[in-house]
């Protein structure tokens, strides 16, 4: 019966399985439906996606006279649902496969589930390490040390399965939280929905696992309570086991809190940074009066400066104008531009009322710019915090200001170009 | 681009006819603070900008020759935003950060943030411009 079936399948699958596999089928014929049995009415392989089905064909086809019958759904007979992709090479099957047969404890699972490739891969890989391990044979792919733990880990790899998909449905199959946060954040928004997705077609179809899931409590269900909500956190074992008990519909609830969580959270450090004298402060309560309170002030301070500059700004109407008519801002940048025009309208504030000492005043001028500057610049480069400064602001702004002088201090060059040599470096600190 | 903006706008106000009342100037140069704090090439994509803008033209329609009429359009905004993991002081926020009524905590936060910074450059360009032209 193995030979004719392994040749069934060797037929069926074109020279793509491997030889060592086969006697496996032979063996699960026998075992796993006695797990099946064992653990009631579940299914003896986890759902994917999108193959809600998959439970039934699969029982059904673990009988030896219906492994022809499932071959026109499934190439792979009982093993692997037609969607998957091609099985993986053969040597690098039984690599795979041993590395993940010889798992003991949980914690070496989660770490070959990280090994391993992709979602379907590993699905590829749990389902026949599954089938060997539900095989008592000496076969060099199945569990060498935890016969015991076969019959276990069958629920449990089933349970690790599904919950690895789920893991991998989220978009997150590490161990640690900061690991499954940052890949949630990234993967959130499809991750979220394939997760849901997942989880529900799982879920209609996959109840009596889930079942089985809840009363094989391999790690203990105390970390239920938390481990039901974080479905990042990783428990001492089987993480991956406790993450999808509890019901997915909380789970996908739990995940989107979380994700939720870690974005107010990533704001609020941001807000502490631009907030002065903030980084003393916890919590988000305190933290978040002291945003209002620095907000409130900030816009207590536009109304003083514009009164101020309200009652100082009549004296300067002939300079703006003359200013704004020249025609220096050409686009060059949003920075450059700004730079160059406030330090040009500094420089011919000064033009009429002293042309004869220009000359000599042109050190003495460049001095009090610096802070004038510096102020100009400070702000605009902390506008960008996450941006690195334009590397094109201070090359422009030189020619900014080679232009101002220039056109203003025709009798100077020299000076003006050492100026702009020293001063440049000193107030644009980036 | 915020600076460039503020000056413009402080050209025009300075080049139209000197109105004595200096409460009026100042209204004028605040709205020019703010409508330069919204034209800035950062914040044109923010929701705040757009807030900020539109609250400025409203302001801007109503007030010439209707000056007993109420100032700002009464908007019965129930919070439905509000939800109960916000602390308390978040209503404060949004009436604060123009246009934070409608958005999610979470937004609400990005947006402050985005605001606070052009709040603190416009403080400190205002501020320098002051020192310019008062030295």
């Amino acid at each position: 019966m193995d030979l004719s079936e392994s040749n069934g399948l060797e037929k069926r699958n074109g020279d793509r399985i491997d030889p060592q596999l086969i006697p496996q089928f032979g063996a699960p014929i026998g075992m796993v439906p006695v797990s099946g049995a064992g653990t009631g009415t579940a299914s003896p392989f986890p759902l994917w996606p999108g193959m809600p089905n998959l439970s039934n064909p699969i029982s059904e086809s673990f009988n030896p006279g219906m492994l022809n019958q499932s071959s026109n759904k499934f190439p792979y007979s009982s093993v692997l649902p037609p969607g998957l992709p091609n099985f993986p090479s053969e040597p690098g099957f039984i690599e795979r496969a041993a590395r993940l047969s010889c798992f003991s404890a949980n914690a070496g699972f989660n770490g070959l589930m990280n090994n391993s490739i992709s979602n379907q891969a590993q699905k590829e890989e749990l389902n026949s390490m599954n089938i060997g391990s539900g095989s008592s044979h000496g076969n060099q792919l199945k569990n060498q040390g935890s016969i015991d733990n076969n019959s276990e880990t069958n629920e449990g790899a089933e349970d690790k399965i599904s919950n690895g998909d789920n893991a991998n449905a989220n978009g997150d199959s590490s161990q640690n939280d900061s690991g499954s946060k940052k890949r949630k954040r990234t993967n959130q928004d499809g991750a979220m929905g394939q997760g849901q997705a997942s989880m529900k077609s799982q879920e209609e179809a996959g109840k009596q696992t889930s079942e089985s899931k809840k009363e094989v409590d391999n790690n203990g269900s105390k970390n239920t309570g938390k481990n039901g909500k974080d479905a990042a956190d990783v428990p001492k074992g089987d993480y991956i086991h406790v993450r999808a008990r509890r019901g997915q519909a909380t789970n996908s609830h739990s995940l989107a809190e979380r994700v939720r969580r870690e974005k107010i959270s990533e704001r609020m450090k941001y807000l502490q940074e631009l907030v002065p004298g903030c980084s003393k402060v916890t919590g988000k309560a305190v933290m978040l009066d002291e945003i209002i309170n620095y907000v409130q002030s900030l816009q207590r301070q536009v109304e003083f400066l514009s009164m101020k500059l309200a009652a100082v700004n009549p004296r300067l109407d002939l300079n703006i104008e003359t200013l704004l008519s020249k025609d220096i801002l050409q686009g060059r940048g949003a920075c450059s531009s700004t730079v160059g025009f406030t330090h040009e309208m500094f420089h011919s504030q000064l033009l009429p009322s002293q042309p004869g000492l220009l000359p000599p005043g042109l050190p003495g001028m460049l001095n009090p710019s610096d802070p004038f500057r510096r102020a100009i610049n400070t702000p605009l480069s902390a506008m960008n915090p996450f941006k690195d400064p334009n590397p094109q602001m201070s090359t422009t702004w030189q020619d900014e200001l080679h232009n101002v002088m220039s056109m203003n201090f025709a009798t100077n060059p020299s000076l003006s170009t050492q100026e702009i040599a020293t001063k440049p470096s000193d107030g644009f600190q980036l | 681009m915020q600076a460039l903006h503020f000056l413009q706008a402080l050209a025009r106000i300075a080049r139209a006819a000197p109105k004595p009342a200096h409460s009026a100037r100042t209204r004028q140069i605040r709205h020019a603070a703010y409508a330069s704090m919204a034209h800035s090439s950062r914040s044109s994509r923010r929701t705040w900008s757009r807030a900020l803008l539109h609250r400025l033209r409203q302001r801007q329609q109503q007030r010439p020759g209707r000056l007993l009429t109420v100032r700002r359009r009464v908007r019965i905004v129930t919070p439905i935003t509000s939800r109960p993991e916000e602390p308390a002081r978040a209503e404060t926020l949004r009436q604060l950060v123009p246009g934070g009524r409608g958005m999610e905590y979470c937004n609400l936060l990005e947006e402050t943030a985005d605001y606070v910074q052009c709040l603190r450059a416009q403080v400190q360009l205002m501020q320098t411009l002051l020192d310019a032209f008062s030295s």
